[in-house]
């Protein structure tokens, strides 16, 4: 189903991403097992990264940035 | 002209990611969050710099890296030294990390930065190798290099470390891993 066969575990992550996280995306590695361990294991180790709540300032000031609802964060405001 | 309300809701949208990339080239919260809070001023400014139906991620990650480079790493080079690598993407580790990652947690961090750089931009945040060549400005030859590099590294370190509690794929990858000690560098 997939196009071409990813030569390596970033490809197929890059590919999978592409095709929107589907899963059955992902090429059959062969004897590329480690390095699509390491790329399991990177994205899980990453994810846990991106998961992480953004703190609140940053919607006070993408809100700023807006020109309405709140008050400009202090000195923030670069938009005229 | 970009919309005003739909590159703010992108920009929204991005947050998680901006921050990500920022703390894994800052190794700390605080500055990476100094980081995206100055990248999301700067995109907002340039807002008509961006070309609409374009990867609006790629265009961020671009402003975010450069401001890095430009504003804060000096900063951060007279803050920190020689301890600055271990800390990357471990920071955050202590409340939500899985311990089985740990081992990968610390081979990633020792990694040459932009090795790692490369390797996340594709491995994990699913940039094409031409667009992470675009927001590190360097060659498409000089990422699938950083990037083969980083793997067979990290590949050798794991297989040096790795043990029955090694993390999801513990079994095909300590099999593999511990067999041959598979993967080289040269």
């Amino acid at each position: 189903m997939d196009q071409h066969k990813p030569a390596t575990v970033v490809d197929a992550l890059a590919a999978r991403q592409e095709a929107g996280r589907n899963e059955s995306a992902q090429a059959p590695a062969g004897d590329d097992v480690v390095q699509q361990a390491i790329g399991s294991q990177l994205r899980a180790v990453y994810d846990e990264v991106v998961r992480l709540p953004v703190p609140d300032r940053f919607l006070s000031l993408l809100s700023s940035l807006d020109g309405r609802q709140t008050a400009p964060v202090a000195g923030k405001e670069q938009e005229s | 002209m970009t919309d005003p309300e739909r590159f703010k809701d992108a920009l929204l949208a991005e947050l998680q990611s901006l921050r990500a990339f920022a703390i894994s080239i800052t190794g700390n919260v605080e500055r990476a969050d100094d980081l995206v809070q100055d990248t999301v001023v700067k995109a907002w400014t340039n807002m008509n710099g961006y070309t609409e139906g374009t990867n609006i991620r790629a265009w961020l990650f671009t402003i975010l890296r450069n401001t890095f480079y430009s504003d804060f790493r000096k900063r951060s080079r007279e803050v920190e030294d020689d301890g600055a690598h271990a800390s990357r993407l471990a920071v955050h580790a202590p409340q939500h990390g899985h311990m089985d990652l740990e081992d990968f947690r610390r081979a990633l961090a020792q990694l040459p930065d932009d090795q790692r750089e490369a390797l996340i931009l594709v491995g994990a945040s699913g940039f094409s190798y031409e667009e992470a060549a675009e927001i590190c400005g360097c060659a498409l030859g000089t990422i699938k290099s950083r990037i083969n590099r980083a793997r067979a590294r990290l590949g050798e370190m794991l297989s040096v470390t790795s043990g029955a509690d090694f993390g999801p794929d513990a079994d095909s990858f300590a099999a593999v891993a511990g067999a041959g000690a598979g993967v080289k560098t040269d």
